[in-house]
């Protein structure tokens, strides 16, 4: 059983990790640049504990260290729950696991021992050189060294046996979410009413008018005593940060070590006798969503295009929020730093950067949402052999899919001006609508420039074969580009506002509009030349 | 570069921005605040014929409460203080928080037990107040009367 | 070389031998290097959008837009081949009986098997009822029945009196189906026969295909 166990976690390894030992000198370079890297990165860690205890004075203590082991826990138990959830129950590899001749038991339990390593490794690069310093820094004994020696072993257990158990509910969670996306669509809502509520909430704790020195001593204080205060919270972490301190030592030990003989005896008890059927259940035809339609001829190939985006899109859900994520938080980073700029006591001169700051922000967050544009054509894929077979002017799905992005993008930056008008009273309206047709133009001029980025340069094989937009060059181009022209116009508006207010505007708004009207044209210009050059 | 960057970005401008706005756009403070007159701490149980305060916190510091809120008022409430805290044992911090006027005592988990006077004094004027924590119950603090010897 | 009307005309050749170029540059999806291509009179090249609607094609890839229903692709593909509604919708009924997916129209194409999918885009392809059908590789991983079906159907279309046009490297399978076929062997075309005709002769496919390949 053991050795196929080992068999089972090193085919799993070699494929996710690429660990072969093809030479062994050049393992041995490896493992000692690797310590090398521990080393530097824990002295990196010593300045910041200093910098934070020294400067900051932030107090350095076993409750901040618990602290940063609670939070790096819990990190890691939201990665192995949704890690797990795919990988035991969704992954193409059981299928090849599987039907080797070992048991269920020992494919599930290698995968867990995967998991473990992958832990292992990560606490590694960061928690072990952060106890290390921590000891550096308050001149621990001995015994904390050893202790941590210990943690290191233990600590990966935990996420790992918790996602273990968590993973199941959650997956049926989401699976039933899946089927019923209206009520996906209401809790989502739901949560961002209380998000919204909740950061209104903490801002109206900060008192007017905004003194920032005051502030910044009042944020130092309230970041220390909740680092301070989480230990209280912090379970089974604040008994291990405690025992690396050297508190009850053998009590605490103990409890830890009951706690993991708990969680192994409900993995046992639970997660392993529901895995195989779990992972065996298909879930292809799970979802088998109905739409009934009728055959229709279009008005037009332009709305036959816009039609096809747009069901696409409204049923990709997770699509368009991975699209427009930023767009979503948008809202939020307005209103709080609005909320601030309001509170400071300005001048004329720091009305004006208020606008000006808005303005770059906005078209950061805007523009960085436009990945949409700069994939637009390589989403196309294989299909974009129809558009080369078909006889019409199939180019209007570039037109469709910029009128598309245009409309679904603007909508919502009209939404989110609405929410800034109406939260902040204060701001002035003229101010928040002008803001918005240049915010506007420029965001409807980088969406054609992000589609041209793509359109001279199109992924449809990278697409075709991995149905994946990770690592996608177009995608990185057009976020630099809006990062670039959100820096320009924020520059741009300073200074125009800065000399005349009213004449400002008037220029602002201008160079806004020249700058979509000359990406317009060089857009169009390209389409007509280079569409009909792509190949696949 | 990818969405995450930018969000990281956006948090680093969001700062600086504020920044920027409160160094060069804001009004500068009045000086028309008056200076701190005094600072008091009005929470202790006894005080000692040199005027020193004692606040027994046995029952109220331990292992699993070790963060002890000490009030304090500033006379007049509207005076441009800057007012700083700090104790006499390394291990044991003191944090003020002048906007509740509160000062945090945090105790680390092997100080908890150890007595300890907590300052604070306002960074202009140099008037100070202090309080001295300890671990016993008021009844046995021994108060000594240089007067008996 | 020239391919009638009323055919089933296969293309055989190993991997890499140069037919999915050859296809692919025949329905416009890569440009031609050297001579030229004409379908049902009209130059590929100098009047593309006529010789694209009398084209049918069947790629080798099987993609389609998952999110999309059977008939919204469908309708997708009918709109950009200007096929009215009356024609779509008898043609649509028409393949749907014959190919089995009445049941599965309405649902996303997501949650269709590879032989549906296939199925799918053999529909999208007849449903502007072209004049030349393209197929290339169009039986790869398809169950018997599936594969049965399409084979009918290739027949059928012939003999009204258009022109398939098919890709494979399974010589069984061309030398069922085809009229005639074409050998070609590292971008080259080695010869035209008659299925008929060879059999005459006593000669199968497979022993003449691999007469050419030995000649390397």
């Amino acid at each position: 059983m053991l050795r196929r166990l080992f068999i089972l976690t090193m085919i799993q390894l070699s494929s996710k990790m690429k660990l072969k030992i093809t030479n062994k000198k050049r393992f041995i370079a490896n493992l000692a640049l690797r310590f090398l890297g521990l080393v530097v990165v824990t002295v990196v860690m010593i300045f910041m504990l200093y910098f934070l205890s020294k400067v900051l004075y932030v107090p350095i203590n076993v409750y901040f260290v618990i602290f940063v082991i609670f939070i790096t826990q819990i990190a890691s138990i939201i990665a192995c729950t949704t890690g797990l959830m795919v990988d035991l129950y969704e992954s193409k590899d059981n299928a090849i696991l599987l039907s080797f001749p070992a048991k269920h038991d020992e494919v599930f339990t290698s995968k867990l021992v995967v998991f473990y390593i992958n832990e292992f490794l990560k606490n590694l690069s960061f928690l072990v050189p952060m106890l290390i310093a921590f000891g550096f820094i308050s001149s621990l004994p001995f015994t904390y060294y050893f202790n941590i020696l210990t943690m290191i072993f233990i600590l990966p257990l935990l996420p790992v046996l918790l996602a273990a158990i968590i993973s199941i509910p959650i997956m049926y969670i989401r699976q039933f979410l899946r089927v019923h996306n209206t009520l996906t669509l209401i809790l989502l809502i739901t949560f961002g009413v209380f998000v919204f509520l909740g950061l209104t909430g903490l801002l109206d704790e900060i008192p007017t008018p905004i003194r920032i020195v005051a502030l910044y001593n009042k944020f130092i204080t309230s970041v220390t005593l909740f680092i301070q205060s989480s230990a209280k919270y912090a379970s089974i972490y604040g008994v291990i940060g405690r025992l690396l301190y050297g508190v009850n030592v053998l009590a605490n030990y103990g409890i830890v070590i009951g706690v993991i003989i708990v969680l192994m005896l409900m993995v046992l008890l639970i997660s392993r006798p529901l895995f195989f059927k779990l992972a065996s259940h298909t879930q292809e035809y799970a979802v088998t969503k109905k739409h009934r339609g009728k055959n229709k001829r279009s008005k037009s190939l332009f709305w036959t295009f816009f039609k096809k985006e747009f069901t696409i899109s409204m049923r990709s859900s997770n699509e368009m929020i991975s699209n427009y994520v930023l767009l979503i938080l948008f809202p939020f980073i307005v209103y709080v730093l609005n909320y601030i700029y309001i509170g400071i006591d300005r001048s004329t001169f720091g009305t004006k950067l208020v606008i000006a700051f808005d303005i770059m922000i906005s078209l950061l967050l805007v523009t960085a949402s436009n990945t949409a544009s700069a994939t637009a054509i390589s989403v196309e894929g294989s299909e974009f052999v129809l558009l080369k077979t078909a006889p019409s002017d199939t180019k209007k799905m570039a037109w469709a899919k910029v009128a598309f992005n245009m409309i679904a993008s603007s909508l919502m930056i009209l939404l989110i001006f609405i929410l800034f008008q109406l939260s902040l009273p204060q701001f002035s309206d003229p101010d928040i609508w002008l803001m918005f047709v240049v915010v506007i133009l420029v965001n409807s001029g980088h969406i054609l420039w992000s589609f041209q980025i793509d359109l001279l340069n199109p992924k449809l094989s990278d697409y075709a074969a991995t149905a994946s937009l990770s690592n996608n060059e177009n995608v990185s181009k057009s976020i630099i580009i809006g990062l670039v022209l959100s820096i320009i116009f924020g520059g741009i508006s300073a200074f125009l506002l800065i000399e005349d207010y009213v004449t400002g505007w008037i220029r602002i708004i201008l160079i806004a509009l020249v700058f979509f009207v000359v990406r317009f044209y060089l857009f169009s210009n390209f389409l007509k030349v280079y569409f009909r050059e792509i190949e696949f | 570069m990818n969405k995450k960057m930018v969000v990281l970005l956006v948090l680093i401008l969001s700062a600086l921005s504020i920044m920027a706005i409160s160094v060069w756009g804001s009004l500068p403070e009045s000086n028309n605040r008056p200076s701190v007159v005094s600072i008091t701490i009005t929470d202790f149980d006894l005080q000692n014929g040199d005027g020193d305060k004692i606040k027994s916190v046995k029952d109220q510091v331990s292992e699993d409460d070790y963060i002890y809120k000490i009030p304090f008022t500033v006379t007049p409430i509207n005076s441009d203080s800057k007012i700083k805290a700090s104790t006499n044992q390394p291990g044991i911090t003191a944090r003020v928080d002048d906007m509740e006027s509160v000062i945090y005592v945090i105790f680390d988990i092997d100080k908890i037990g150890t007595t300890v006077t907590v300052t604070i004094w306002d960074k202009n004027t140099q008037i100070s107040d202090e309080v001295t924590l300890m671990f016993l119950p008021p009844s046995e603090i021994i108060i000594v009367d240089p007067d008996i010897f | 070389m020239t391919v009638k009307g009323g055919e089933v005309f296969g293309f055989l050749g190993h991997n890499g031998a140069g037919k999915s170029t050859t296809i692919k540059s025949l329905v416009g999806i890569q440009s031609i290097t050297e001579g030229s291509m004409e379908v049902c009179g009209y130059n590929i090249q100098t009047h593309p959008l006529e010789a694209k609607l009398n084209i049918g094609y069947v790629s080798d890839n099987h993609a389609v837009y998952e999110r999309l229903t059977g008939r919204e692709y469908i309708n997708y593909v009918a709109d950009l081949y200007m096929v009215s509604t009356t024609d779509r919708d008898a043609r649509l009924n028409h393949y749907l009986e014959r190919f089995a997916l009445a049941d599965a129209i309405d649902n996303e194409i997501k949650s269709y098997s590879h032989g549906m999918k296939q199925k799918l885009v053999v529909i999208s392809s007849l449903i502007h009822d072209p004049k030349v059908w393209i197929l290339d590789e169009p039986l790869t991983g398809l169950d018997p029945t599936s594969s049965h079906q399409i084979k009918e159907e290739m027949r059928e279309h012939a003999n009204r009196g258009n022109t398939v046009f098919f890709s494979s490297h399974v010589i069984e399978v061309v030398e069922k189906i085809c009229d005639r076929i074409a050998i070609i062997r590292k971008g080259k075309l080695v010869g035209i026969y008659e299925v008929a005709k060879l059999k005459d002769q006593g000669l199968t496919l497979e022993q003449l295909y691999l007469l050419h390949v030995k000649k390397d």
